[in-house]
């Protein structure tokens, strides 16, 4: 029950991987035999053309997880206490905070702006400089009481704005996402306030590290769970995109109406009047 | 040969004529089938509040051998969730074209492998709470409860559950874990896995049988 999926997936903000040499590099999966339309309807739905080269990129991310990510995480989460990695967190999801505010507005959310404009000024001038997130309370017994993280970016934007997210792509170390978000991120670099805050040639730096900051802290979230969801699932590759995509689908519905809904042809559901029971125990 | 012509429009117009009738009658079957009671407010709220105590009380207790816990946790699994439509969903199309032999076979490892899967996590139990937080009722006669699980000095997550009537009972069809479907995560993974194996039902069941075995928790 403690799947906390939102950092399993390792994403991307400052994707500088060239689109396109991938395209050229790219095998491409065997679509089915139109005759075929269950399997013509389940290829399109998969919606990853790349399978082959991004199924052997997820296994190079693998590799590269097990030998770098995971130990540092690890060791990051051995040798701070929770309050110093909250800490942490809280620093980096700060200084992200006008890119998110912009965002906000961008989508028209006013009222997620306010949020965003709160959090910004409430943690920076009491956290103080970011260090806590003191906006979003942290009260376990009112949870609801503070305004807690949210988070946003050009990709979203772009979702909202109607653009489709394209086939799936899994990114040599940045890991999953899709030519939408791929984009969004390695556009964003230039569009998120932070990086004007330093000199041109830090600029590259000084997000690159504050994205590794973020992975390292939110891997270190999850060795736990990634690992369950790893030695439940069956196809791991195929689980994987599955998370990606409907976690980024309730990142860009903002938590409302149903971003993930039951398809509603499933008649699987629904196909036979036998008593639901599998097994025969009973208390 | 003209015979044979005359032969063949007259079974494709009786084809086509039965499929016509069908595609006229099915969206009522179909429409009849799937409207179960709509549910009463506080109903489903009721039912998860009594899962969600009986899974903590029998997660807390410390005198329960494993396997009595996964007896009660089947036992739970069973009353609580729509299992069998879960594992109709999960399995989506390969469902339709598998015999009845293949469908026993894979309703008892679908069961098996949820049991296993959260019977491994027993041990990981370190005082969670489950809160209930609020319940909508949607437009299908449905219910969504909204519930958090607060993990000592970790976040809270948010897990959605969605809830139907049929057939007489109110059961889960959904876990929504932070806006992930359990059940439409479970379809993307066995699709893609039916398919690895050239879409052979039985390797596929192999397969599903081997994992099973693999995250039996020992002890």
């Amino acid at each position: 029950m403690t799947l906390d999926i939102k950092a399993i997936i390792v994403r991307s903000r400052i994707a500088v991987i060239g689109l396109a040499s991938i395209l050229a590099l790219a095998g491409c999966a065997t679509p089915p035999p139109a005759s075929d339309e269950e399997a013509m309807a389940a290829f399109k739905e998969a919606n990853d053309p790349l399978e082959p080269l991004n199924r052997y990129l997820f296994e190079v991310n693998r590799g590269l997880d097990n030998l770098v990510l995971r130990p540092i995480a690890e060791v990051y989460r051995g040798a701070l206490p929770d309050h110093a990695r909250n800490s942490v967190r809280s620093l980096i999801n700060n200084m992200e905070t006008p890119n998110i505010f912009l965002h906000d507005i961008l989508q028209g959310e006013i009222e997620r702006a306010s949020d965003s404009f709160g959090r910004l000024v409430t943690n920076t001038a009491l956290g103080p400089l970011g260090l806590n997130d003191v906006a979003a309370g942290d009260n376990p017994k009112m949870p609801e009481a503070g305004i807690p993280f949210h988070n946003e970016d050009l990709g979203q934007t772009l979702a909202v704005w109607g653009m489709g997210s394209g086939p799936y792509l899994m990114l040599p170390v940045l890991g999953p996402s899709n030519v939408r978000d791929a984009l969004g991120s390695a556009v964003n670099f230039y569009i998120n306030p932070i990086n004007y805050a330093v000199r041109q040639d830090n600029r590259f730096w000084f997000s690159a590290t504050r994205q590794v900051v973020r992975t390292i802290d939110s891997r270190s979230r999850n060795i736990e769970s990634f690992d369950e969801i790893e030695r439940g699932a069956i196809d791991f590759y195929a689980t994987v995109r599955s998370l990606y995509r409907q976690y980024r689908a309730s990142e860009i519905a903002n938590g409302r109406g149903p971003a993930n809904p039951l398809p509603e042809m499933s008649e699987e559901l629904e196909e036979d009047n036998e008593a639901e029971r599998v097994s025969s125990v009973t208390k | 040969m003209n015979v044979h012509r005359r032969e063949l429009i007259r079974r494709i117009g009786l084809i086509v004529g039965t499929l016509l009738l069908a595609a006229f009658l099915f969206p009522a079957i179909a429409d009849a089938k799937s409207k179960g009671r709509p549910l009463e407010p506080g109903e489903a709220t009721a039912l998860i509040k009594t899962l969600g105590d009986a899974a903590v009380a029998m997660l807390s207790d410390k005198k329960l051998g494993q396997v009595e816990k996964i007896r009660r946790f089947r036992h739970l699994l069973n009353e609580s969730f729509a299992l069998k439509g879960i594992a109709r969903f999960a399995l989506g199309r390969y469902w339709r074209r598998a015999d009845s032999l293949q469908r026993r076979r894979y309703l008892k490892l679908f069961e098996d492998y949820i049991v296993n899967s959260y019977a491994a996590r027993f041990g990981n139990y370190a005082g969670e709470q489950f809160i209930v937080s609020s319940e909508r009722i949607d437009e299908r006669g449905g219910a969504v409860v909204t519930t958090r699980i607060q993990r000592p000095g970790g976040d809270p997550v948010k897990v959605l559950w969605h809830l139907r009537e049929r057939q007489g009972a109110v059961r889960i069809v959904d876990v929504m874990v932070e806006g992930i479907s359990m059940s439409l995560t479970q379809r993307s993974d066995f699709a893609a896995s039916v398919r690895t194996a050239g879409g052979n039902l039985d390797a596929f069941l192999d397969t599903l049988e081997a994992k099973v075995r693999n995250i039996k928790p020992s002890g």
